[in-house]
């Protein structure tokens, strides 16, 4: 009787186990980059001309990292409640930054020249499309702001 | 005093000839570009339906040739599930050895279009996916009012003939619809 118990008991731990880390595997939540360390942390500017500069393998590297950047806003739309597009002021790059879902909801809205502070993931650099006057540019997803200062 | 009045006219006619070239240059300039276009993909298979959306697509236009362009980061699709967009971006995509689409292409009309105004169109051109180029035709919708232009289109594209494998739990379809929206300034 008491075999038969701990039989069970094995039997239903086992599935359990994988089961369970399955289950949070398929609901993984999506990386909080507020609470991840940055591989960098400086201006827009330095962040753009580091990028601009180097070669594809350097590029490679800091994909899917956490960025931290401080800057000015260049623009900032919101296109509905949960998706804020807001482009930085950087050199001879455009920086944009992504935010979505709840950071995009909470986001303030932002002025040009506001000087910001914002962590986001690195997704891209393209030199920008041949033909067309378009500045190479620099993609910051899952963003979320650290600080917001204002002009003043 | 002849010679001051050949003077004036000669300069007369450069300023009409530089003033006629800046309006002729100004009536061609019809690009049109933004960074933030949308590209989003849905795909039904038996296990859920997936879906992503990516809204820092780069797209220009160019009405006075005809001509379009989109440039998509790969890494840049959002999926509401992480396992899904980590699956997508390396056992799909591959992002790290192919990190972007493009589509290189002319607007096909029947009739010249006229601006401003909301044309149905024809997309072809090469689409590139997967380091894999192909040749589509697509239907579109382009509107130009004022500064702004817009398209929009939807397609279907099989991930097959792009080298993109189903998996053998065949969590995907073979079949992916492509949804583009995407609103240009002018350049």
């Amino acid at each position: 009787m008491k075999f038969k118990k701990i039989f069970w008991i094995v039997l239903l731990s086992m599935l359990a186990l994988p089961l369970g880390i399955g289950l949070w595997m398929w609901n993984k939540p999506h990386r909080n980059v507020q609470e991840e360390k940055p591989v960098f942390v400086g201006s827009s500017s330095d962040f753009s001309r580091h990028i601009h500069s180097a070669n594809d393998s350097v590029r490679a590297k800091m994909m899917d990292q956490v960025i931290e950047l401080h800057g000015q806003v260049a623009e900032f739309d919101r296109s509905g409640d949960s998706a804020v597009s807001l482009k930085l002021v950087a050199v001879e790059v455009d920086v944009m930054c992504s935010f979505i879902g709840k950071t995009a909801v909470e986001l303030p809205a932002l002025l040009p020249n506001q000087k910001v502070q914002l962590r986001g993931i690195f997704t891209g650099y393209q030199e920008g499309i041949p033909g067309f006057d378009m500045l190479p540019t620099i993609t910051l997803n899952r963003c979320a702001l650290i600080q917001n200062k204002s002009n003043k | 005093m002849a010679q001051s009045f050949n003077q004036k006219r000669s300069m007369k006619n450069r300023i009409a000839t530089l003033l006629t070239a800046l309006i002729f240059t100004a009536g061609m300039a019809q690009k049109f570009t933004t960074k933030t276009g949308q590209v989003s993909f849905f795909s039904h298979a038996a296990l859920e339906d997936i879906s992503a959306v990516n809204k820092q697509a780069l797209s220009a236009v160019d009405l006075a040739k005809s001509e379009l362009a989109f440039v998509v980061q790969i890494r840049g699709f959002e999926f509401e599930k992480k396992l899904m967009q980590d699956h997508f971006n390396e056992n799909y995509m591959h992002s790290d050895k192919f990190p972007r689409a493009t589509f290189n292409g002319r607007i096909q009309k029947a009739a010249p279009l006229t601006w401003p105004g909301s044309h149905q169109v024809e997309l072809q051109g090469k689409l590139e996916i997967h380091g894999v180029s192909k040749e589509i035709r697509v239907p579109a919708t382009l509107t130009v009012k004022g500064e702004e232009a817009q398209l929009s289109l939807k397609f279907s594209i099989k991930l097959a003939d792009y080298g993109i494998k189903n998996d053998k739990v065949k969590n995907i379809s073979e079949t992916i619809e492509i949804t583009v929206k995407t609103s240009m300034k002018k350049a």
